[in-house]
C-alpha cells in the first residue's frame, strides 16, 4: 500500500510508474525503431515529463502487461492526490495518462 | 496540400508577367497604384529592418537599403511596425534634416532607442485610397499584385526563421536576398514598361519613373548569383477541420513543427520535449520510408533512389535514438507545454494511422486506399526539412546547459564527490559538470548531420519522382488580399 501524502512525492512516483511505462513499451518495440510501441514510449516519456520531469534510463526486461500496469499505477497515484492539494492542470495530465492508457488497451485487444 | 513557397509564388508571378506582355488592355490608375504600393511592400519585407552589428554586415545590408532608398515617393509603406527617421523621409518624400526637426518639435510621435527615433508607421500620412487589389479579378496585374502581396505576407511571417536558416547556413542574409531582390525588380521593371506602353498616356508618369528606377536599380545590384535559399521560405495553410488522412497529417505536421519551436525557444528548454523531438523525427522517418516503399511498389519511383533514401533515414533514425538515450539520462526540471504535447499526441495518432491499424502494418495497397502518397510525402519532406532544424538546433543546447548547471540527474548516478554526499543520501538530483557527459554533445552533433543528409537525399529522390508537384499544387492556392 502507498503511504506517500506528500504531493510532490505522489507527482514523483506517478512520474516515475510512467517512466517504468515507457521503458517498456521501449521493449515492446524489440530494438525496431518503426514499431508503434517506440513511439508511443516517446509519447508517455513525454507525458511523465509533464507530471514531473524526471530521468531514468534503467533498461528493463519486456513482459506481459507491463505498459499497462504501470499506467494504471501512475493513474491510480494521480486519482489519489486530493483535490486542491496538486497543481492546478493536474486533472489534465491525468487525463492524458488515461488516453495513453486506453490506446494500450486497444492494442493489447488486437495482440 | 495547402504549402507554398516564395520561389513558388515568384514563378507564379513570371507567368502573369508572361501574360500581362500579351495583354493589349490599358492600365488603369487604381490597378496601378495597388501593383505599385504591394511591389513596394516585398520589397521593404525581402530586405528588412536596418541592421547593426559588425561594420562588414551593416555595410552590405545599406547597399541593399539604398536600393529601396532610390524608390520613387512610395504611395505606401507597411501597415504596421517602426522605421527610422531616414525610411520616414522616404516615405514622406522629405528631407531627412526636416524629418528630425519635427520629431523634435513632436509633431510626429516616436521614441529613441539609443541609437536612432523610431516612428510607427500608423503614425505617418499615408494614401488611402490605394487598396489592395481585388484578389478574384481576372485581369493579370491584380493578379500579380495578389501574388506579390502573398509574398510579402509570406516573408513577414517567417522573417524570423529565414534569417535563422540563412545564419545556419553560414551564408550573409544580404547575399541571399540579393537575387531574390532582383527577380522582384525585374517583375516590376516588366509591369512598369508595360504599362507605360500601353497607356493610357495620362497615367504613365508614375510607372515610368518606377520603370526608371528599377532598370537602374537592377544595375546597382549588380550581379547578383541565380538560386537564393530564400525561395524555399514555405507558407502552410493546414485545413482547419482536417477529415481525410492527408489533411490529419499535414495538420498534424504543421501543428507538431510550432508546437515545437515554441518549447525550443525556451530559455531552458525541457528534456522531455527535446526527446520527444528526437522520438517523433524518428517516426516521421519510419513512415517515409513506408511511404517511399510504397511508391516504389507503385512505379513512381526507381528503385535505385528510392533503396538511397530510406538509407539515409535509416542511418539518421539510429543516430536520433543514441541522442535520445543520451537526453534521457537528464533533465532540465522543465515540463513540457499542453501545447507541445497536445500536438505531439496528435501527430503520434495520425503517423501511426497512416502505416498501422492498431499494432498491424498495413499492406501498401491498404494504405493507397486511404492516402494520396504524392501528396503526403511531399508534405513529409517539408516536415523533414523541419526536423533537421529542430535537430540543429537541439545541437547546439548540451554545452550553455551543461556550463550554465541547468542539466541535473541523480546523485546517485554521478562521480562522488563531497558536494553530493547530501544529495546522494537523500535521493536528489545534482547538477552535471561538463566533463561528465562528453558524449551528449557528439551525439546531438552527429544526429544534425544525418537529419542534414536526409534532407538532400530526399529532397533529391523526390524531386525526380514529383518534380511538378509542388509547383502545380501551389498554384491552386487560393490568394487572400494582400495587407497593404
Amino acid at each position: 500500500m502507498n503511504t506517500t501524502t506528500d504531493c510532490p512525492q505522489l507527482l514523483d512516483l506517478a512520474a516515475e510508474h510512467l517512466a517504468a511505462a515507457a521503458r517498456h513499451a521501449e521493449a515492446n518495440a524489440c530494438g525496431d525503431l518503426t514499431s508503434p510501441w517506440h513511439s508511443l514510449a516517446g509519447q508517455i516519456q513525454l507525458t511523465a515529463g509533464g507530471v514531473s520531469p524526471v530521468c531514468d534510463d534503467e533498461p528493463v526486461a519486456p513482459r506481459p502487461f507491463g505498459v499497462q500496469d504501470h499506467l494504471n499505477a501512475a493513474l491510480t497515484v494521480l486519482d489519489s492526490i486530493p483535490s486542491g492539494l496538486g497543481p492546478p492542470d493536474i486533472g489534465v495530465w491525468a487525463w492524458r495518462v488515461a488516453d495513453l492508457r486506453s490506446l494500450v488497451t486497444a492494442w493489447a485487444g488486437q495482440a | 496540400m495547402t504549402t507554398t513557397t516564395l520561389g513558388d509564388l515568384l514563378a507564379r508571378a513570371d507567368d502573369l508577367c508572361r501574360e500581362l506582355r500579351d495583354s493589349p488592355d490599358p492600365v488603369p490608375l487604381n490597378a496601378w497604384e495597388s501593383f505599385d504600393a504591394t511591389a513596394y511592400l516585398l520589397m521593404r519585407e525581402l530586405v528588412g529592418p536596418a541592421r547593426t552589428g559588425s561594420r562588414a554586415l551593416a555595410l552590405s545590408h545599406a547597399a541593399l537599403c539604398r536600393v529601396i532608398d532610390a524608390y520613387p515617393a512610395p504611395l505606401r509603406s507597411a501597415s504596421t511596425g517602426s522605421v527610422g527617421a531616414r525610411e520616414v523621409a522616404h516615405l514622406l518624400g522629405r528631407p531627412r534634416s526636416a524629418v528630425i526637426a519635427n520629431i523634435r518639435k513632436g509633431q510626429i510621435p516616436s521614441t529613441w532607442d539609443g541609437r536612432r527615433y523610431l516612428v510607427d508607421v500608423t503614425n505617418l500620412p499615408s494614401r488611402q485610397d490605394v487598396r489592395p487589389a481585388d484578389p478574384l479579378s481576372p485581369e493579370p496585374l491584380p493578379r500579380l499584385s495578389c501574388t506579390l502581396g502573398v509574398a510579402a505576407d509570406l516573408m513577414a511571417e517567417n522573417r524570423g526563421q529565414v534569417t535563422h536558416d540563412v545564419d545556419a547556413g553560414f551564408e550573409s542574409l544580404d547575399s541571399a536576398t540579393a537575387p531574390v531582390l532582383a527577380h522582384v525588380l525585374g517583375i516590376i521593371q516588366v509591369a512598369a514598361s508595360h504599362a507605360v506602353r500601353v497607356g493610357p498616356l495620362s497615367d504613365v508618369d508614375r510607372p515610368l519613373a518606377v520603370a526608371r528606377y528599377s532598370a537602374k536599380a537592377l544595375d546597382a545590384l549588380g550581379d547578383v548569383g541565380r538560386r537564393a535559399p530564400m525561395l524555399d521560405t514555405a507558407s502552410f495553410a493546414p485545413p482547419p477541420h482536417p477529415v481525410s488522412l492527408n489533411e490529419r497529417l499535414e495538420f498534424g505536421l504543421r501543428q507538431w513543427v510550432t508546437a515545437a519551436r515554441a518549447e525550443l525557444n525556451r530559455i531552458v528548454p525541457s528534456t522531455d520535449v527535446i526527446r520527444n523531438v528526437m522520438n517523433q523525427g524518428m517516426h516521421l522517418y519510419a513512415v517515409s520510408a513506408r511511404l517511399l516503399e510504397a511508391a516504389e511498389y507503385e512505379g513512381g519511383l526507381a528503385g535505385s533512389t528510392a533503396a538511397a533514401a530510406r538509407e539515409s533515414l535509416h542511418t539518421a533514425t539510429e543516430e536520433m535514438g543514441k541522442a535520445d538515450r543520451l537526453w534521457g539520462s537528464v533533465t532540465t526540471a522543465m515540463r513540457p507545454s499542453h501545447e507541445y504535447v497536445t500536438a505531439a499526441r496528435e501527430l503520434h495518432a495520425v503517423l501511426t494511422d497512416v502505416t498501422h491499424d492498431g499494432l498491424h502494418p498495413r499492406e501498401i495497397n491498404e494504405i493507397a486506399k486511404t492516402l494520396d502518397f504524392e501528396q503526403a510525402l511531399a508534405d513529409l519532406r517539408y516536415a523533414v526539412r523541419d526536423v533537421a532544424d529542430l535537430v540543429r538546433d537541439i545541437q547546439h543546447l548540451p554545452d550553455p546547459l551543461l556550463r550554465s548547471g541547468l542539466l541535473f540527474a541523480p546523485a546517485s548516478k554521478l562521480t562522488p564527490s563531497v558536494e553530493r554526499l547530501h544529495d546522494r543520501a537523500a535521493g536528489k538530483y545534482a547538477s552535471v559538470l561538463p566533463d561528465e557527459l562528453p558524449e551528449l554533445a557528439s551525439a546531438a552533433r552527429s544526429a544534425a548531420i544525418r537529419t542534414e543528409i536526409v534532407v538532400r537525399t530526399l529532397d533529391q529522390t523526390l524531386s525526380q519522382a514529383f518534380p511538378l508537384a509542388i509547383a502545380e499544387i501551389s498554384a491552386g492556392r487560393v490568394f487572400r488580399a494582400p495587407e497593404l
